[in-house]
């Protein structure tokens, strides 16, 4: 029953989630936002790194924005600071390729972590809130 | 091609030899009449000139990257696809969806093309399809990973650039 409510929950959420669309300057802002980390990390030497952690931050804050009805929660919080720090080791010791890879590759990846963090929430807004909570 | 110009009217006790070379080599400032002629000569910051061919061989070789990663910036209705749909013969709702299958099939295809040319690994391309069989495509991912890649396309085509008009 819970596993098909949580189902029923993420199907809403991904279907959501497919709906929204960036607009262009949601885009160039968000260029702007990876221009000074890209050039850190390449003075750093860490070049390599910049992908990883600017879809990492970009898979976080559009799960806010899909999430966003849930703001007020503080478990909603509590749980994207939780999954913001799982994604520290999964940047720091997967050895990320340097070679070229296109950004449709990238963005695969980031739609399996988006729906991992997301079925995530589900359950833990089953536990704090009920169904409503989770329901964002 | 060497290019030296004679410099004797700016007050100075002895005339200056400027040589340019176009071809970004160091410049060479000769006093005193010519190094030929027991002048002094030093060599100058180099100048700001690119390697030739540098810039060009620069940008070609981050294009295609460029191109292809500017594809998921792409939205599905409207814009980009509806002008490749009206290209094809549809007007309309119809174009949209044509036009998006286009720029669709393109991208896959960028994605083969890059897994037969070698230029990333496999385990990498396996992971991206297996997480797409699963969960499908989220287009808003595709946009900030587009954004994300394009922003270091472009940082690492500057870089390239640069690097014509810098020389040891």
């Amino acid at each position: 029953m819970l596993l098909t409510s949580l189902g029923a929950d993420l199907k809403k959420d991904i279907g959501a989630a497919k709906r929204i669309r960036l607009s262009w300057w949601g885009i160039l802002s968000w260029m702007i936002v990876c221009l000074p980390v890209i050039v850190l990390l390449d003075h750093a030497g860490k070049l390599y790194l910049a992908l990883p952690l600017l879809n990492s931050i970009g898979m976080l804050g559009f799960m806010v924005v899909v999430k966003w009805k849930l703001r007020r929660h503080a478990w909603f919080w509590v749980t994207m600071m939780i999954a913001a720090a799982l994604h520290v080791p999964l940047i720091l010791f997967i050895p990320w390729t340097t070679k070229w890879v296109p950004a449709l590759a990238i963005a695969a990846i980031d739609s399996a972590d988006f729906c991992v963090i997301l079925a995530i929430l589900s359950v833990v807004g089953k536990f704090m809130g009920g169904p409503e909570a989770s329901e964002g | 091609m060497i290019v030296s110009y004679y410099v004797d009217d700016i007050g100075y006790d002895e005339p200056l030899i400027y040589t340019y070379c176009p071809a970004g080599g160091p410049v060479a400032v000769t006093s005193g009449g010519g190094a030929g002629r027991g002048g002094k000569t030093q060599q100058s910051a180099p100048s700001n000139g690119p390697r030739p061919g540098c810039v060009s061989s620069a940008l070609l070789s981050n294009a295609v990257s460029v191109g292809i990663d500017a594809v998921g910036l792409i939205p599905e209705a409207g814009g980009v696809a509806r002008f490749i749909g009206d290209q094809a013969g549809y007007r309309g709702v119809v174009a949209d969806q044509r036009g998006t299958k286009i720029i669709g099939a393109f991208g896959k295809s960028a994605s083969t093309v890059n897994g037969l040319a070698n230029i990333t690994d496999a385990s990498g391309l396996g992971l991206a399809s297996t997480a797409l069989t699963i969960v499908g495509f989220i287009p808003g991912a595709g946009q900030i990973a587009s954004g994300a890649s394009l922003t270091l396309d472009l940082y690492k085509t500057y870089k390239a650039v640069s690097a014509c008009y810098s020389h040891p």
